[in-house]
């Protein structure tokens, strides 16, 4: 670790300045915003008030925020055991990992709203799914999938795929060797080596994964929007109704920076439990 | 010393993107001061900010040619999209299309200008019980751009005749019915099942409306605002939809068919209104009334399922056209408009319907 | 790893490229579909891709897009690259500080990112065009660059650098010789993950474009009262299909080479 205060700022200083004006400005007139007075349909009077803290804390969006977290939670960790094992193949792949790493993507280069609705039709009651598990004799009554919490899952798992391997792949793709074959000349079976060497090696990796995984499927309205028929709830979809079905702009503001508070602690929580001594996180 | 200069040197970097951003668009300021004169010179361009999937865009490309005006068109899904990005004042559009209530909201804010109708003679193409609507009297800032109404969709082969609201609590049709996703309409259709006004409101109604609602959702598939796809596979047997997704499926289904319930159902008007902001007040006038030429409005309804208010295009129409049961179904007296609420009022219904999902 | 490990996991891939390209697959069967709503098949037509080619709106939206991804990848890109690469060497006075703002805009909701940058854009008198896009953009993509090159960071052998500093290269030389390849594989998947989030973004992209210069998520969204025109299916399986099959030829040039080398 080099000190030196002044190279550090100035390596920083475009993105820090960019961030200052693009975010950290406009979130701080959010967060103003969230304590003015509402005067309905985007009108803003510019009174102290907390009424929007006050109809954020209902019991409404508690529910709502926790059916959020555990189908996020749930989500995360099926991409976590799906990336691993596939970013750990394809960065063993040699000349070809750029390749695929590309095809890997592709897919998400096409709207996701047209990709969903290709859910629906693999997924409904009279879709692709059930039409063949039918014919193969497997079952005799559709099975529902779409309207239930797991198409919400298979949802958030398809939309947030990528965001676990990137960073997992980006962590094996430089594990040394030299330490797999050590541990392997030591005498270490293929499981012990794993869990004792290649895991801990690529751990940033997951971690970032993890996070950039599980924050952004929080938040996110269209998978409950489509996939569910709108019966079930996110804490997106209320804080895009806020804003735009209500237009009541403190109430929205309101709940996201509750929203916002919430999760930075769970990942400083998160960090405290995972990271050692090491620098590579950042809270 | 460096680290001050690069700062300094980051800092204008993004002021001149900032500039170059809002550069172009400079003269807005003394593009407005002419708008009070009477200009009748057409501009170059007319910014039309309309709904998605919602003209025929060879009718675009016809204007251009013929008056030598480019139109930048976009597209919105929702009109509070359309007057969040308006009332921003970063955006300057000189055509929106507002639905009925928000026309009003819109008129109360003082977001829009008076139209002179001495440059829309073709107004009078537009049928008689349509001018003058209870958003816009008079119709001193609107237009009527497009109809339709919201009642029940059905398959024939399934289900009876529905004949009310009512039917959709049938415990026969369990898990074969969808209602609106947007909370007003569905709490309406419950107010209005219940014998009360949906533009009234009060405390106790709209209890009684959750409990309804609370005991419909045993029966509901899915909430969702565009069933077409659900009712031609015939997953759904019964829908409160509206006019122009029920005509979508018929298209596709026949056995599907589409009446308004008995209780009235409910009304909804697309319209033409030009925002303060417009730079091209004239311009924008001349294409509406082109909008509203006979040729032009029935080009409108080949393409687009929406009911057309427009009485001289009706008389292009094709017999199919005419007697399309979602386009032109009998109206029941007691179907009305969506009429401006207070949004505290608003807030209740759409509290309602989360209370419901989560329950 | 051993053969049978590197079967079960050749399997598992393919299994998960299925799980990718399966919708896709979908997706590209029903823009051949004789109805406009885009989940029930009725027939076989080439319609929509006709349409497509004169439909202006969505060739300029894709075009709209595709310029803001670009322009997006590379600024985050290099911002994100310089900001991991100093919270990973420096210590300073601040790095708590800073790091919690790195993380802002993965935990913030898009919708809020929006609405705030349009109040901040009110507020200046900006004018919304096509570049207003960049910078909501940039904002959420340099974060997820941070911190898929942080994770590679973590990981970097130390020594490979300070042998070469050792052996007399400066600072700059060594950047570019030894961190930066050593690096790369980070900056390929932060990068890749930048275009990847741009291209889709829609809530941000809708409060900050201006006039005639919608992006195609902005587009397509605006849709969904009458539903998605199979154009779009159409727009998309053209795009895809010139993607795979330049990855195919790229793919089956090195597998030649490799054969000749082979043989060599």
């Amino acid at each position: 670790m080099i000190r030196n205060v002044r190279a550090a700022y100035l390596m920083l200083s475009p993105t820090l300045v960019w961030l200052l004006i693009f975010l950290v400005v406009p979130v701080g007139m959010i967060a103003v915003i969230s304590f003015t007075t509402n005067l309905g349909f985007g009108g803003i009077l510019y009174e102290f008030s907390t009424e929007a803290y006050r109809l954020a804390f209902s019991s409404l969006y508690a529910q709502a925020i926790w059916q959020s977290l555990w189908w996020s939670i749930v989500a995360t960790v099926i991409c976590g055991v799906i990336a691993y094992p596939f970013a750990y193949f394809i960065a063993h792949a040699g000349k070809w990992k750029n390749l695929l790493l590309l095809l890997v993507m592709v897919p998400f280069w096409t709207n996701l709203l047209i990709r969903l609705y290709s859910w629906i039709i693999l997924m409904n009651n009279q879709g692709v799914i059930n039409n063949i598990l039918m014919k193969i004799g497997i079952i005799d009554e559709p099975i529902t999938m779409l309207y239930t919490p797991f198409a919400v899952i298979i949802g958030l798992v398809y939309g947030f795929l990528p965001f676990m391997i990137l960073p997992i792949y980006a962590s094996i793709e430089q594990l040394d060797k030299t330490y797999l074959e050590a541990a392997e000349d030591l005498g270490a079976n293929p499981v012990k080596t794993f869990l004792t060497v290649t895991l801990p090696l690529t751990f940033p990796g997951v971690l970032s994964g993890t996070i950039i995984t599980f924050v952004p499927a929080v938040s996110v309205f269209v998978v409950t929007d489509l996939l569910t028929g709108g019966r079930l709830l996110m804490i997106g979809n209320v804080i895009r109704d806020a804003f735009l079905v209500e237009m009541n702009w403190q109430l929205g503001s309101a709940i996201s920076l509750l929203l916002m508070i919430l999760v930075l602690i769970s990942i400083v929580v998160l960090m405290k439990f995972t990271s050692s001594e090491d620098d590579s996180s950042l809270l | 010393m460096n680290r001050r200069w690069g700062l300094a040197a980051n800092i204008t970097f993004l002021l001149i993107f900032l500039a170059a951003c809002g550069g172009a668009n400079e003269s807005a300021t003394t593009a407005e001061e002419e708008n009070n004169t009477n200009q009748q010179e057409l501009a170059d361009e007319l910014y039309f900010f309309n709904w998605g999937e919602n003209i025929d865009p060879e009718i675009l490309e016809d204007f251009e040619k013929e008056y030598g005006v480019k139109v930048v068109y976009d597209t919105y899904s929702a009109n509070q999209e359309m007057i969040t990005k308006l009332s921003s004042g970063t955006v300057s559009y000189d055509i929106v299309v507002p639905t009925d209530y928000f026309v009003q909201q819109m008129i109360e804010e003082g977001m829009l200008q008076e139209l002179n109708m001495e440059n829309i003679p073709n107004f009078e193409n537009i049928e008689g019980e349509f001018q003058d609507p209870s958003f816009d009297p008079e119709n001193k800032y609107s237009v009527p751009y497009l109809y339709g109404s919201i009642g029940i969709a059905y398959n024939k082969e399934k289900i009876d005749k529905p004949d009310s609201w009512d039917s959709l609590w049938n415990p026969e049709y369990k898990d074969h019915v969808t209602i609106q996703e947007t909370p007003r309409e569905g709490v309406s259709m419950a107010l209005q099942k219940l014998g009360y006004d949906i533009n009234e409101p009060a405390e106790e109604t709209l209890a009684e409306a959750k409990s309804s609602l609370s005991d419909l959702k045993k029966n509901i598939l899915a909430y969702d605002s565009t069933p077409a796809d659900k009712l031609i596979n015939e997953e759904v047997w019964i829908a409160q939809v509206f006019s122009d997704q029920a005509g979508v499926a018929i298209g596709e289904n026949e056995n599907i068919d589409y009446v308004l319930p008995e209780d009235g159902g409910m009304l909804w008007m697309d319209n033409f209104v030009i925002p303060k902001t417009s730079k091209n007040k004239y311009t924008a006038e001349v294409f509406i009334n082109y909008m509203l030429e006979a040729e032009v409005s029935k080009k409108l309804t080949d393409a687009i399922p929406s009911s057309n208010p427009n009485a001289a295009a009706k008389e292009l129409m094709s017999e199919e056209q005419i007697n399309d049961p979602a386009s032109y179904p009998e109206i029941p007296e007691k179907a009305v408009f969506f009429e401006y609420l207070e949004p505290t009022e608003l807030g209740k219904m759409n509290q309602i319907y989360k209370e419901i999902k989560v329950e | 790893m051993r053969e049978g490990t590197r079967k079960t996991l050749f399997i598992f891939t393919l299994l998960v490229f299925a799980f990718f390209y399966i919708p896709i697959l979908v997706l590209m069967v029903f823009s051949f579909n004789d109805s406009k709503i885009g989940t029930v098949w009725t027939g076989f037509t080439f319609d929509w891709y006709i349409r497509l080619f004169s439909n202006s709106q969505i060739i300029d939206a894709a075009f709209n897009s595709l310029f803001i991804a670009v322009v997006t990848t590379i600024i985050s890109t290099v911002l994100g690259t310089l900001a991991a690469l100093t919270l990973h060497r420096y210590g300073f006075p601040g790095k708590r500080t800073v790091g919690f703002v790195f993380y802002i805009p993965v935990v913030i909701p898009d919708i809020v990112l929006a609405v705030a940058l349009l109040v901040l854009y009110s507020f200046l008198n900006v004018k919304l065009g096509l570049a207003t896009v960049i910078p909501g953009h940039v904002v959420f993509a340099t974060s997820f660059v941070i911190l898929v090159l942080l994770a590679r960071l973590a990981g970097l052998d130390r020594a490979l650098e300070e042998a070469a500093k050792d052996l007399g290269a400066n600072e700059w030389h060594t950047f570019w010789k030894v961190t930066l390849p050593l690096i790369y594989p980070g900056i390929l998947a932060g990068a890749l993950l930048a275009f990847t989030i741009s291209l889709d973004e829609f809530v941000v992209a809708f409060f900050t474009t201006g006039p005639g210069s919608n992006t195609l998520p902005v587009l397509v969204y605006s849709m969904v009262r009458r539903g998605v025109s199979p154009e779009i299916n159409a727009l998309s399986t053209i795009l895809i299909l010139a993607v795979v099959f330049v990855i195919a030829i790229v793919g089956w040039r090195m597998n030649k080479m490799n054969k000749q080398e082979g043989e060599v």
